[in-house]
């Protein structure tokens, strides 16, 4: 697929999901952009910001089919997975596929399933197949999980393992939009918008689940320049040196990187990748997958901060200074 | 008498005919025609000029034919005053004016209207209107800016700002060639360093070319070797380089497009021409093929014109410099009709070479004519000086003097009655030929006792008179009209002027004649640079050229020095000085001096890390422990080290190099001083 349409469909796929959730316009951007990239998101926001209408609003324009699930201390991984389940007109165990069985997934409070239900998720997100006793079954092409996770409150919650984390591709902060955006979403509110029943608001079906698989597909042959691969694995190494971190970013993390850049890149209608793709991103892909030092988390230096610092030290490619 | 004092006066010509520095044909004609009638006046006087004469050429040389410029007729010499006025057109003459002053009415009656056509409308205006006497004269005003006229305090401010200014400048190269020599002192590789300090200068870079037009000529250069990458890379970095000299981006390595992109917001018109070139650029450097040369030319062109606009503003200030009002080069109050740039002009259209004389009268230089104006004002001494000159050979022309000297024996009167109306004295009229002369003013000349001769009479009163003294002559007029731009539009008045000076054998002819005209600027030295720039009238000149060079200084930055890099690290960080006292003591080889002083520190820390374990022997146990190292060898490293640390406090250590253990234990201190501890 042309990288120009992908640009051009991904864009009216923003603008489109913009309509129904304002003032996200960023966070909807980072989601389609690792949508592009075949990666998940982890959003972090307190409740009610429109995560929901958010995933819900992505199937509809992206004609992908949309599950969730509320996690819960109790939520056990046959309630993600599924399971088999002892049919007694055919004395046999058939499969009843859980709710990872679909191509977008909500993962609701992910924090607050023990580590046992949230690892049902690992295989699912990494190899995009379930295996439960002992098959292995492919989830549905494309297969996008994005998962929530409260910032505020930590009592009954199990904090996601690195592991885990490494597994998202982006973690989002979702922040509350402007008084002027939500005197607007008032005033839609009011006009009869009702984000419980999206399909009355007339979002348009952008693009098929096929026709995504095909954007995805074509990200791949997007150039990345051999300074922009340096500066990559530049950056990740700096992480590893950095002395407010404790744990730096993975290969795997790097890889992620670069191919979120490259999203990005399709996403601006070009078939190549500029560092900016890169540096935009970075904070995106890397802030869950390093871990402070002890004492810089207690001065108070946030990832952010940290991977703000490594970007101000890492020379660019092809730079003009 | 008469016809003796024009022999005389003719002889000087002739005298000067005779002379390679004085020669005129027509005075050696008209003075053939004077001699024929009074032959006994005139050729003992001219024989004695000649022998008078000590650059009188040899005999040979003078039979040689010698080719004479014609002398101008009247009707040429009235072209000349036009195109002089076509040259050069004076306000006072071209410019519609609403009234005339009083003292303009007189010259309506013989006004050339095709030389001064503007003033003859204001003549023909009917009922004529006068102007009030306050109201200014819009065709002369003048329209140089000045200085103000300071002083007191204003004084004291504008040369204590000046001064500020240049002691400011002064530091400001200083402190840039000092920065410049840190510069290269940072880089100088480390004598003796060795492998016991961190060089410096590794991964430092070379120079960095910041200025735009030799980055824009090496992308060039590269372009036409085919090198395009090269090219678009030196292209890129003058844009950059170009947006960095205005002040709208800085520069780093860690910066990306967008950031510069970013950092435009605030001129959104900018950002919107730099947006889809800083596209281009990263197509070309990041894109699936290397750019081609046709793309890198293109880019090339667009960089070029987007730093051009260094051309546009220099070409923005050249208007303005253009737009002063082009009186640099003389005083605006000459171009009025009491003016006199158009006489200097008409004279030197007829070979004439008449200039104001700036220096003092005290010293009379190798001139041969001076012509002292209305407003010159000469002590006695130096009415002394001019008047032995003249009896040396000079020529002094007295136009407008109100006090004569009495051994001129001419006295001037203010006043007559009756109209401007002149006429040339009979004698003076064959010489001249017949002149219609119309000179405004009322004063004339009462010369007494002999030797006065007047060659032009106003209202029946004597207006020209020239008296002979000794080698020389006095031309004495009642007033300074005839030398003003004024008389030049009036009647014949023009061809009196030329021919007065051609009489007066002064026209150039292969040899310069200096004519100069003495008035109150004359040897009135400028007290102040405030006062030379407002007598040169550079004032305007001086104030936009202070702006363009304010803007360009805005616009390209301090260019005074050699272009470098700007300062980036105003604060030094900890390391920086313990890497400087390490330098320091590499430069004098003082490793063992090093090594005993980390060695001091590398104890402390362990200590601190480890319990503050004061004994040594539990310290090299803990150390073991943590480290993993065997406890012979922390302690063989731990004792050398409080060894050398205990040489260092008693200063038993000098520049001794360092030796090979002491190399390796520092190695070893550093390894557990990052294990046992946090990362140093």
């Amino acid at each position: 697929m042309n990288i120009q349409v992908i640009s051009e469909v991904i864009g009216e796929a923003r603008r489109e999901v913009s309509r129904a959730l304002m003032g996200h316009d960023e966070a909807i951007e980072q989601t389609l952009i690792a949508v592009l990239a075949r990666g998940h998101v982890l959003i972090e926001s307190v409740p009610g910001l429109g995560k929901t209408l958010l995933v819900r609003a992505l199937s509809q324009v992206l004609g992908c089919t949309f599950r969730r699930i509320q996690f819960t201390p109790d939520l056990m991984p046959s309630d993600v997975t599924g399971g088999n389940v002892f049919n007694q007109r055919s004395n046999a165990f058939d499969f009843s596929p859980g709710p990872v069985f679909t191509q977008l997934l909500l993962a609701d409070e992910i924090n607050r399933a023990p580590p046992k239900t949230q690892a049902a998720l690992l295989e699912a997100m990494q190899d995009r197949s379930v295996t439960t006793d002992g098959t292995t079954r492919a989830l549905p092409q494309p297969f996008f999980v994005i998962a929530t996770q409260n910032p505020i409150e930590s009592q009954g919650t199990y904090p996601l393992p690195e592991a885990q984390l490494d597994r998202f591709l982006f973690k989002i902060h979702l922040t509350h939009p402007s008084p002027e955006t939500e005197r607007q979403i008032l005033a839609n509110h009011l006009a009869g918008f009702d984000s419980s029943s999206l399909e009355t608001f007339g979002l348009r079906k952008l693009v098929s689940a096929e026709q995504l698989v095909q954007m995805q597909a074509a990200v791949s042959t997007v150039r990345a320049d051999e300074g922009i691969v340096h500066y990559v694995a530049d950056l990740v190494d700096r992480t590893r040196k950095h002395r407010a971190i404790a744990l730096g970013a993975s290969t795997r993390s790097a890889v992620a990187l670069l191919q979120a850049a490259r999203a990005r890149a399709a996403y601006g209608g070009r078939d190549y990748v500029v560092p900016d793709d890169v540096k935009e991103l970075t904070a995106l892909a890397l802030r869950h997958r390093i871990l402070l030092q002890p004492d810089a988390e207690l001065e108070g230096v946030a990832t952010d901060d940290a991977l703000a610092e490594i970007l101000r030290e890492a020379p660019v490619p092809k730079s003009a200074a | 008498m008469r016809t003796l004092c024009i022999g005389v006066l003719l002889a000087i010509a002739c005298s000067a005919t005779a002379a390679p520095r004085r020669h005129h044909a027509k005075s050696e004609a008209e003075a053939a025609a004077a001699a024929s009638s009074d032959s006994d006046a005139s050729e003992p006087e001219a024989t004695e000029g000649e022998k008078a004469d000590p650059e009188k050429p040899e005999p040979e040389k003078a039979a040689e034919p010698v080719k004479h410029k014609p002398a101008p007729t009247s009707a040429e010499i009235h072209d000349s005053v036009r195109q002089v006025f076509a040259a050069k057109p004076l306000a006072f003459c071209t410019k519609h004016r609403a009234c005339l002053h009083r003292d303009q009415v007189e010259l309506c009656e013989q006004v050339d209207r095709e030389a001064c056509p503007g003033f003859s409308e204001a003549c023909a205006q009917k009922p004529m209107r006068m102007c009030e006497d306050d109201e200014p004269d819009e065709s002369s005003r003048n329209r140089a800016w000045h200085l103000p006229n300071l002083g007191g305090i204003g004084r004291w401010l504008f040369f204590g700002l000046l001064l500020v200014a240049v002691v400011v400048l002064v530091l400001w190269l200083l402190r840039n060639r000092r920065w410049g020599t840190d510069a290269v002192a940072a880089v100088e590789p480390i004598e003796g360093a060795g492998g016991a300090l961190p060089e410096l200068d590794a991964g430092s870079r070379g120079p960095i070319e910041t200025d735009v037009d030799r980055l824009l000529a090496a992308a060039r250069t590269a372009l036409a070797a085919g090198a395009a990458t090269d090219a678009v890379q030196h292209a890129y970095a003058a844009i950059m380089r170009h947006l960095e000299a205005r002040g709208l981006v800085e520069i780093e390595i860690w910066r990306t497009n967008g950031d510069y992109l970013r950092a435009l917001a605030g001129q959104p018109e900018l950002r919107r021409e730099v947006a889809p070139l800083f596209a281009a650029i990263e197509q070309l450097q990041f894109g699936p093929r290397p750019p081609s040369h046709d793309e890198a030319a293109a880019l090339l062109q667009r960089a070029a014109r987007i730093t051009g606009r260094v051309l546009a503003l220099f070409l923005f200030c050249a208007g303005l410099l253009g737009a002063c009002d082009g009186r640099f080069g003389g005083r605006s109050a000459d171009d009025g009709p009491w003016g006199r740039s158009a006489v200097v002009r008409l004279l030197a259209a007829n070979g004439f070479h008449a200039e104001r004389r700036i220096a003092s009268i005290e010293k009379i230089p190798e001139t041969d004519a001076i012509v002292l104006l209305p407003s010159a004002g000469l002590e006695p001494e130096q009415w002394q000086k001019l008047i032995a000159w003249v009896e040396s050979g000079g020529v002094l022309v007295i136009a407008g003097q109100m006090s004569l000297p009495s051994e001129l024996s001419i006295t001037v009167m203010p006043v007559s009655i009756g109209t401007p109306k002149a006429e040339l004295a009979s004698d003076y009229s064959e010489v001249f030929g017949p002149l219609k002369l119309w000179i405004p003013g009322s004063a004339y000349l009462h010369p007494r006792g002999d030797g006065a001769d007047v060659l032009v009479r106003r209202n029946g009163h004597p207006y020209l008179v020239q008296r002979v003294r000794g080698k020389g002559v006095v031309l004495a007029l009642a007033d300074g009209m005839m030398f003003t731009n004024a008389s030049l539009v009036l009647a014949d008045d023009p061809v009196l002027l030329v021919e007065m000076f051609s009489l007066l054998g002064l026209r150039d002819d292969g040899t310069t004649r200096k004519i100069e005209l003495v008035d109150d600027s004359t040897g009135d030295t400028p007290s102040s640079p405030a006062q030379t720039l407002r007598r040169s009238a550079l004032a305007p000149f001086m104030l936009q050229l202070t702006g363009f060079l304010v803007l360009f200084m805005l616009f390209r930055g301090m260019r005074f020095g050699a272009a470098r890099d700007p300062r980036l690290i105003e604060r030094r960080s900890f390391v920086e000085h313990v890497r400087a006292i390490g330098v320091q003591l590499a430069r004098v080889r003082a490793g063992r001096h090093a090594y005993a002083t980390y060695a001091t520190w590398a104890l402390e820390r362990l200590r601190s890390e480890n319990a503050e374990q004061r004994n040594l022997a539990r310290l090299i146990e803990a150390v073991a422990q943590r480290s993993g190292q065997p406890e012979a060898l922390v302690r063989e490293t731990l004792e050398h080290a409080q060894q050398a640390r205990d040489e260092l406090a008693a200063d038993r250590i000098g520049n001794e190099p360092l030796d090979e253990r002491s190399r390796i234990n520092a190695r070893r201190l550093a390894e557990w001083t990052h294990r046992t501890g946090e990362a140093t």
